[in-house]
């Protein structure tokens, strides 16, 4: 009986001791990503759900606003929307973890649940703040904030999801976020020539090289063209699936090993197009957009030899204008931004720094892999104390990322 | 028929701690229930709670010294037997409860699930992990603390508040149990129970019935053992040789501790003797007890005696002081005859400790069914249960009686059982520390 207490309660104290220490080092690591962020731009980390295809379902609904008859259609567990103080949650990934018992949340699915949240649905008292900034982390948009409407192309939901919340009026964590990740994008698929055509397959198995690919995840399509280039596993191991049905390879890495990250997933969205079979107004050939029509490193504005120094660096201190410090190198980075998987936010504060610490452990959060240092090496424009040939202040030059992108490529 | 009796005890306490177990698995399909790690998880959390509440309840109903549910048991000593066995269980399992419902968030976050098992705003957990921190500190403090016996037996009793925080915790958790009447009302009722009982024993200990003597005469057998002749003032205790009684002194030299002792009279005797040895602070105190004192009893109990003899012939193997509750049932034969063949194996150091070796083969002398089997383990080593095997025939037809030491006790044991003596036939004086 002594042995099996002492047993158990060694067993307990490892255990707790284990998960307290992973808790505190992810805890740690929200916490340098949230300030790295907030020191950007004051934005937490949101957890951006498939929102575009949301709010397109949303507007498709015939609603103009986010309303309580919008919520009230998500009343099961396995699609549960609800409101707290006027703000619209998506708590459906939350639902297995709540405490009190799935059955207490099914009862508040598609619901006005305010008051059944502040006293666990009358039986008890307020949720926890801690139970609150969870809630914070499924947030949709506020009661009342207008949806696009339907006569838009729902191309520009995608630019529509940024416009909506900040024009609630009261602005929320989740919106900014987006902003950055959206905006490479635009020029790509929000110069559409609006056809009211079909998005069928034998569509999109036109756009089937690297210079203007589509493919179809999910039965929604995506222009992933101007994304190619940054595309951590390789141009050639996008290139077999451009123009076609790549579900399953998108979900496996091609058959190499696991899903895409959830950011993957994330970032995947900005490039969508429409979904397969609607007959909505869809993109036509992006193909005149994707060539490219500024290089970047010998930039055709003014050059000069200019010396590289800590402070010239610092001058490009901007996501518009990044120049960064890695290893005594120094590196115009701009035109990569939008496209790192960890977000431009963490990039935001290193801009105009040396970053080569930051670099190296990611942000505190664990280390770049090989293929990020061999991209990093694509925007070298000299070594500190050298005086190269360079770009001279990009000042002039406003950013033109995604024309510059197949240059990279070609690396 | 008595042997069936002795286990309805157990197997009611081992029904009454899973019977919660059928609502909870009929309030959701099973899919649902393990459908998903984190269901196994939030499942493993809530089972172990509802089970280990429920064997902390009935741990609590036995230590209660309830009479009347002696028989269930046979005897006191297996009821706290089972006590001391439930209560390690169910914080066992009380362990797994927050660290099954902490790990379920993990794959939502690591931190979060860290989270989970700190104190918080949320008054109802805080509760809970009080409770268990102070289960922790006075369950390991019960098994393992050196301190005095009336010390650990005031910390262990803290224990029963550490329950209660512990059920205030299970009911004001909002929970798929506190929100299911039948669970809910069944975990109420034993845990109710429990703390009925804890209170009676606690709170209304005076209201407990008990039996009124005086001290006639202390007498000292030797340096450590001190034999206590008690008067009735009252009714006379009426019990069955091989039983004990709790007692405690009012005395100018001895302080008011409730110790339990075997009985070394027999029944037919007006005066109660206990024969004490001095084994710990308050024992070694017992020799200045002043005639005239009074003493209070609680009792009998326990089911060491005849009435658990169920084949032909008996071997008792005593060890040191263990052969008070022998003394009882062979002063008692002198009385009422002995029909069934008994061998007594009466082991000491040395032949002198043997104390009551003289009165003892004076009454073998009269009855020839009765064998006194001296045995000094310092010049014939440890007694075994082969020797007996020698001595006495085959034990296959035989219920051994064990009281001693817990060492020699369950060295015996061990032995019979190799020899292939079942189980059932062997009785061993259970109260080691009550």
């Amino acid at each position: 009986m002594k042995t099996s207490f002492i047993v158990g309660l060694v067993i307990f104290w490892s255990a707790t001791l284990v998960l307290g220490v992973a808790g505190l080092v992810s805890y740690e690591n929200q916490k340098l990503v949230k300030n790295l962020q907030s020191a950007g731009n004051g934005s937490t980390t949101p957890n951006v759900l498939a929102q575009d295809s949301v709010v397109q379902e949303a507007v498709q609904s015939g609603a103009t606003t986010w309303n309580q008859e919008l919520v009230a259609s998500h009343n099961s567990l396995d699609d549960c929307w609800l409101t707290i103080n006027g703000k619209i949650y998506n708590v459906t990934e939350y639902v297995p973890f709540h405490p009190g018992g799935t059955q207490t949340i099914l009862n508040t699915c598609g619901k006005e649940a305010t008051e059944a949240f502040r006293t666990k649905g009358g039986e008890g008292d307020d949720h926890s703040k801690q139970a609150y900034a969870l809630l914070d982390n499924y947030f949709l948009a506020d009661v009342g904030a207008p949806l696009p409407s339907l006569t838009e192309a729902p191309l520009e939901v995608v630019q529509n999801t940024e416009t909506i919340q900040p024009s609630s009026g009261t602005p929320t964590k989740t919106e900014p976020e987006k902003k950055p990740t959206v905006t490479p994008t635009k020029p790509a698929t929000v110069t559409p020539t609006p056809q009211s055509t079909g998005l069928t397959a034998s569509t999109v198995a036109k756009h089937n090289t690297t210079a203007d690919c589509w493919i179809i995840v999910n039965k929604k399509v995506y222009n992933v063209t101007q994304y190619i280039p940054f595309h951590p596993g390789g141009t050639n191991t996008i290139r077999p699936w451009c123009g076609k049905e790549s579900t399953d390879a998108f979900s496996t890495k091609g058959g190499a090993g696991g899903n895409h990250s959830s950011s993957a997933w994330k970032q995947l969205e900005n490039y969508y197009v429409g979904t397969l079979g609607a007959s909505v107004q869809a993109v036509v050939p992006t193909t005149p957009v994707t060539p490219p029509s500024v290089p970047v490193t010998p930039a055709p504005a003014q050059t000069g030899s200019v010396a590289l120094t800590a402070s010239t660096v610092s001058a490009h201190s901007t996501t518009n204008d990044c120049w960064i410090i890695v290893n005594n190198s120094v590196y115009n980075i701009t035109e990569y931004i939008p496209f790192h998987p960890g977000g431009t936010n963490t990039i935001r504060p290193w801009c105009g720094k040396e970053s080569t610490n930051a670099f190296t452990t990611r942000g505190g959060n664990g280390r770049h892999s090989s293929g990020a240092w061999s991209q990093l090496e694509n925007y070298r424009i000299g070594s500190l104390g050298g005086s190269t040939s360079v770009v001279t202040p990009v000042v002039t030059t406003p950013p033109s990322r995604n024309d510059d992108d197949d240059d990279d490529d070609d690396d | 028929m008595n042997m069936k009796k002795s286990h309805i005890g157990l197997g009611a306490v081992i029904l009454l701690c899973l019977v919660p177990v059928i609502p909870w698995l009929s309030m959701k399909p099973l899919d649902v229930r393990f459908g998903s790690m984190t269901a196994w998880f939030t499942s493993i959390g809530q089972l172990s709670a509802l089970i280990g509440l429920a064997m902390f309840s009935v741990s609590l109903i036995l230590i209660a010294r309830l009479r009347p549910l002696e028989p269930f048991f046979g005897g006191l000593d297996r009821i706290f037997k089972a006590h001391r066995h439930l209560g390690v269980l169910g914080f066992l399992l009380m362990l797994i409860h927050p660290l099954a419902l902490a790990v379920r968030f993990i794959p939502l976050s690591v931190s979060t699930s860290a989270l989970f098992l700190l104190p918080s705003e949320d008054f109802a957990k805080n509760l809970g992990i009080f409770s268990l921190l102070l289960m922790m500190g006075l369950i390991g403090a019960t098994l393992f603390a050196h301190w005095r016996y009336q010390i650990l037996l005031k910390t262990h009793r803290i224990l029963g508040i550490a329950f209660m925080l512990g059920v205030m915790h299970a009911f004001l958790i909002p929970s798929d149990i506190s929100g299911n009447p039948l669970l809910a009302t069944y975990s109420i009722g034993l845990a109710s129970l429990g703390l009925m009982a804890y209170f009676y024993r606690t709170v209304f200990s005076k209201a407990i019935p008990k039996y009124h003597f005086v001290v006639k005469d202390v007498r000292a057998l030797d340096p450590t053992v001190t034999e206590v002749t008690l008067d009735p003032l009252g009714d006379r205790l009426v019990f069955q040789p091989g039983q004990f009684v709790f007692v405690s002194f009012k005395d100018r030299m001895l302080s008011d501790e409730v110790h339990p002792f075997s009985i070394s009279s027999a029944p037919h005797d007006r005066e109660l003797r206990l024969t004490i040895k001095a084994l710990g602070d308050w024992t070694t105190e017992v020799p200045c007890l002043e005639v005239g004192a009074s003493a209070t009893i609680e009792g009998p109990f326990g089911g060491f005696t005849g009435a658990r003899a169920q084949r032909e012939s008996e071997v008792w193997v005593a060890g040191g002081i263990g052969i008070t509750p022998f003394l009882s049932r062979a002063r008692a034969y002198t009385r009422t005859g002995l029909t069934r063949a008994i061998d007594l194996y009466y082991t000491a150091n040395t032949t002198q400790e043997m104390l009551f070796l003289h009165e003892l083969m004076d009454i073998a002398k009269e009855n020839p069914h009765f064998r006194v089997i001296p045995h000094a383990s310092k010049e014939m080593g440890l007694l075994t249960a082969t020797r007996i095997h020698a001595q006495s025939g085959s034990l296959a037809s035989k219920d051994v009686f064990v009281c001693g030491p817990p060492m020699m006790m369950q060295s015996i044991i061990r032995q019979c059982k190799d020899l292939g003596v079942h189980a059932s036939q062997i009785h061993a004086e259970e109260f080691s520390m009550l």
